[in-house]
């Protein structure tokens, strides 16, 4: 990924949830994920398209998986993060790191 | 368990999402709906799924673009349109406000109509299926082989139920705390059965009850007049002034409950078993029968019709086509009870929200027509924005914006003038109006307030599309804006037809008015200042002899009470419509020749006590040998065929009278109703009367101590006497013509309302001419261009409009004269002079509306014209 190209801040938290819940990253396990860690509301729309662009992007897999009668025999989408898509939050955390580099009077240590 | 708007969401997500993640996203939301469903509970969960399907869908419908703009999703562009309207709206408020001020006259108008007719047009009546109740009416000529409840019950292939009522009088009764007079109607016990009402009625009323205490079932008024309270059951009143014996209050019936029984504007407290089931009393009275008996209501099997009951039941016909005369045998007259209570008003209730709808129309035309007046205005705006980028349905957006700015304070404004209407209309309104419940803005009456909104707003798409046809071309060459020919058409269209629509109701009020004030100044054939007192003897009370020996008592005491002049009775419902009377009288007949008329037996002094009028021969006289009479100048007419009547002799029955005298024909039903042929026969020549008997004194002050020592006097010779419908003569007539009263006045209200808002558009189109050619105007003054061709040229689109608007509303008027005729009274549908002053009316009011803003522009001064330009 291109230094010119970084992933948008709420992409990069979408990709981190998916990497936390490993086998479990289903759509509203991640924004509920999300929501628990960020300690902000999620409208359903945002997460959703949000994993479909990063899915077009190729940073997302996803697989179909237990149709069951409680969804109306409809399947449930899990999804993976990719080699593209590790490596794309590297490099983005990488850029955040050397822009944090120097600005600790400032910002002090984060975490 | 899916979430009740499922389908809908289905559909929408389904066309804003990619197909290959449509069915997981479904999926999830289905699955949470139903875990939120049971911590949360059915409704919250149903919410929540809207929500939820609605922020997916605005986020794959309006995604966020990678280069920063974002597409507006609809909610933002609503917050713009409202801002924009806003700015607009503040920026000529007077142009706003004049447009929403028509629109609420029309929605207020149409509202309150609507209001006043839905009882008797929309809403059924409160039975179980009212249509298979019939009301029916007997009478006999024979005092054998009468029916009784029973009988009738047993004819099942024609009746589920029949039951039997008779309207009460007034009772005085102790509650405990005070005595207070209810009026309560007997009724059988299957009454409230056959009518469908669902009310818990207890054992006691089912079986004969003790003599000392009647079960009585109240309705909510009069629970609430005897206890101030609707929780009631098993009080007991005592019968007042001593009387054994009492009522124990067993139900209520629901506030809705309808009295078939009652008189328009007077309904019963109460009601208790009637246990005498003779369904027809006949008496013979001297040669003839008097008839009575309660009112007899039935359910119809279904498929079974009023028609097939009357052939069915009736033993005898009518012995000529409209006589009332009988041969020997029951007669059975059946007609649906809805009919009954609505038929009267329905063809007035229907006429005033017809109305109602009319100037709705006319106002619909109105508001697009200063809309489009407006959009002149701001074609260059419009164009401006056209040409930064706007599309079509952006701009065209602007101006439906504005249209539902409008609409809005319409409807608000419309319903609360409404309310207003209906508090107003609650003093004029005669009482048959209201017997059906009183007019108030309901739920439905809210709806058809914006239902007509949205009428408005559909008219109001037109100028809309103009806007967005325009636009494009307005920035370009000359500012032709909203005045192409397609423009010039529809603003034509609806100027003519807002001027036929309000032709149509300025006509119609000319001729009602023309009619109501024939029929106000006519010579009723009486004195108007004397009183009246209806005096109406049980008819169990005993023979007619004795009525008549009671009669006499009473008038010798009347004579007594101090500024009485003449007193009088007319054994009839003098101008009294509140009480019916049938009788069946001998034929009158004139060397053995049948002359239709009726015979009004009248005592000595009714002539002296009415100040009736005698336009030939003389008074009948005490020292007549033998009792004469005195006939109307119609039954003159219709028995001699001009020639005097004077010196024949009439008979009916057994009796003969010599005619004396002839008498100004006298209205003794209606001021409405066209004076009958009419005999004045002495009311002591043995003939029959019937219980009904009207007290009419002439006094030197009537006053209301007058009708109460009258009322007193009749009472103190038969104390089971009802009194009734004091007033004078004057009044009653004036009773008698309510509802015209009141249709004449909603008529005249709906013209004026329409001729205004005509007058408003036909203003508005003068002055949009004169706008948008002041250049012209101002150059064609300084070349010299007088004032009167000024005017012209501004005035002739909106003046030849209004005439063929004109001519098409009086092609409308001409058509729908029939169904006014039945109306009018003493005048045709074509009139002349209601017709020629709605012409004066139309053509003061158009020139005037035309007038006034045209001479403004004969006013401009071309220097100051042409730099504004």
């Amino acid at each position: 990924m291109p230094l010119d190209a970084p992933l948008g801040e709420f992409e990069v938290v979408v990709l981190m949830a998916t990497m936390h819940l490993e086998t479990g990253a289903f759509a509203p396990a991640i924004r509920e994920e999300i929501e628990q860690r960020s300690g902000r509301t999620l409208a359903r729309g945002a997460v959703y398209i949000t994993l479909d662009r990063l899915e077009d992007k190729g940073l997302l897999s996803s697989t179909l998986v237990d149709a069951s009668p409680a969804r109306g025999g409809r399947p449930k989408r899990r999804y993976k993060v990719t080699a593209a898509g590790v490596k794309a939050v590297k490099h983005t955390l990488l850029i955040f790191a050397r822009m944090h580099k120097g600005l600790e009077p400032v910002l002090g240590r984060l975490s | 368990v899916k979430p009740r708007a499922w389908p809908a969401i289905a559909f929408l997500l389904r066309r804003a999402m990619p197909p290959r993640h449509l069915a997981p996203t479904l999926g999830d939301l289905l699955e949470e709906y139903d875990q939120y469903r049971q911590r949360h509970g059915r409704w919250r969960a149903e919410w929540w799924c809207l929500r939820e399907a609605a922020s997916m869908w605005l986020a794959y419908r309006w995604p966020v673009r990678r280069d920063g703009l974002s597409s507006r999703s609809p909610i933002d562009t609503l917050g713009s349109d409202l801002r924009q309207t806003w700015r607009t709206i503040r920026a000529r408020p007077g142009a706003t406000l004049a447009t929403s001020l028509v629109l609420t006259i029309g929605i207020a108008l149409v509202s309150s109509m609507f209001a006043l007719a839905d009882p008797y047009i929309l809403r059924p009546l409160p039975y179980t299926r009212p249509n298979e109740l019939a009301v029916l009416s007997l009478s006999a000529r024979s005092t054998t082989g009468l029916p009784t409840l029973e009988d009738w019950n047993d004819h099942r292939e024609l009746f589920d139920g029949v039951a039997a009522g008779e309207r009460g009088a007034g009772v005085q009764v102790d509650t405990g705390d005070r005595e207070a007079a209810v009026r309560l109607s007997h009724v059988s016990r299957n009454f409230f059965d056959v009518l469908g009402v669902r009310v818990a009625l207890p054992a006691e009323w089912r079986t004969t009850a003790s003599t000392s205490e009647a079960p009585l079932v109240l309705t909510t008024a009069g629970s609430r007049a005897l206890f101030g309270t609707t929780q009631t059951i098993g009080r007991f009143v005592r019968n007042a002034g001593g009387q054994a014996g009492g009522f124990r209050v067993v139900t209520v019936l629901p506030e809705s409950f309808l009295d078939p029984l009652s008189r328009p504007g007077t309904t019963a407290d109460g009601f208790v078993p009637l246990d005498d089931t003779r369904l027809l009393r006949v008496q013979v009275v001297g040669a003839g029968f008097t008839s009575s008996g309660p009112s007899v209501i039935a359910r119809l099997k279904p498929g079974v019709t009023p028609v097939d009951v009357q052939n069915r039941l009736s033993t005898a016909t009518p012995s000529a086509a409209g006589s009332p005369f009988l041969s020997d045998g029951l007669i059975v007259r059946s007609v649906l009870l809805t009919s009954m209570l609505t038929d009267r008003v329905r063809p007035l209730a229907a006429g005033a929200f017809g109305a109602g709808v009319l100037v709705l129309l006319v106002c619909a035309a109105n508001v697009a027509n200063l809309l489009l007046a407006r959009g002149a205005s701001r074609t260059r705006e419009l164009a401006a924005r056209e040409a930064l980028g706007a599309s079509r349905w952006d701009v065209a957006r602007l101006v439906l914006a504005e249209l539902a700015a409008v609409t809005a304070l319409g409807v608000v404004g419309g319903l609360a003038m409404a309310r207003a209407v209906l508090a107003l209309v609650a003093f004029v309104i005669p009482a048959q109006y209201v017997s059906l419940g009183a007019p108030v803005i309901t739920v439905r009456v809210a709806g058809m307030a914006l239902g007509a909104g949205v009428v408005v707003m559909v008219t109001g798409l037109v100028p809309a599309w103009a806007a967005w046809r325009v636009a494009p071309r307005a920035l370009f060459g000359e500012m032709r804006g909203t005045d192409t020919r397609r423009a010039r058409v529809l603003r034509f269209v609806m100027t003519s037809t807002q001027t036929a629509v309000a032709v149509v109701l300025v006509v119609a009020a000319s001729l009602f008015g023309r009619s109501y004030a024939g029929m106000m100044l006519q010579d009723p054939g009486y004195d108007g200042e004397t009183f009246a007192v209806t005096a109406i003897y049980s008819g169990r009370g005993g023979a007619a002899s004795s009525l008549r020996d009671s009669i006499d008592d009473t008038l010798r005491r009347v004579h007594r009470i101090p500024g009485v002049s003449s007193a009088a009775v007319a054994a009839s419902p003098f101008v009294n419509a509140s009480v019916q009377m049938t009788s069946i009288r001998k034929p009158l007949t004139i060397n053995g020749r049948e002359i239709p008329g009726n015979s009004e037996p009248v005592s000595n002094e009714f002539f002296d006590a009415t100040g009736a009028r005698l336009t030939m021969g003389r008074w009948p006289a005490s020292s007549d040998v033998s009792p004469s009479v005195v006939v109307s100048e119609s039954f003159a007419r219709t028995c001699c065929n001009g020639a005097s009547p004077i010196g024949l002799v009439l008979s009916t029955g057994d009796r003969a009278f010599p005619i004396v005298g002839v008498v100004k024909d006298v209205y003794a039903r209606a001021l409405d109703e066209a004076p009958r042929p009419t005999v004045f026969v002495p009311i002591d020549a043995g003939g029959p009367i019937g219980g009904v008997i009207n007290y009419l004194v002439r006094a030197s002050t009537p006053s209301a101590d007058l009708a109460i020592a009258v009322e007193r006097e009749i009472r103190a010779v038969v104390p089971t006497a009802t009194v009734s419908d004091s007033a004078t003569l004057r009044s009653r007539l004036m009773q008698s013509v309510s509802d015209r009263s009141f249709s004449t006045l909603m008529v005249m209200f709906f013209a004026v309302a329409a001729m205004g808002v005509t007058a408003a558009g036909i203003v508005g189109v003068v002055a949009f001419v004169v706008a948008r050619r002041t250049r012209e105007v101002a150059i064609r003054i300084a070349i010299g261009a007088n004032a009167g061709s000024v005017r012209a040229l501004v005035t002739r689109e909106a003046l030849a409009a209004a005439a063929v608007g004109a001519v098409i509303g009086f092609g409308l008027s001409l058509a729908l004269s029939t169904t006014v005729r039945s109306l009018l009274v003493g005048i045709a549908p074509t009139d002349p002079i209601a017709l020629g002053s709605a012409v004066a009316v139309i053509v003061a009011i158009v020139g005037g509306a035309a007038w006034i803003p045209a001479r403004r522009a004969t006013r401009l001064s071309p220097t100051v014209a042409l730099r504004v330009e």
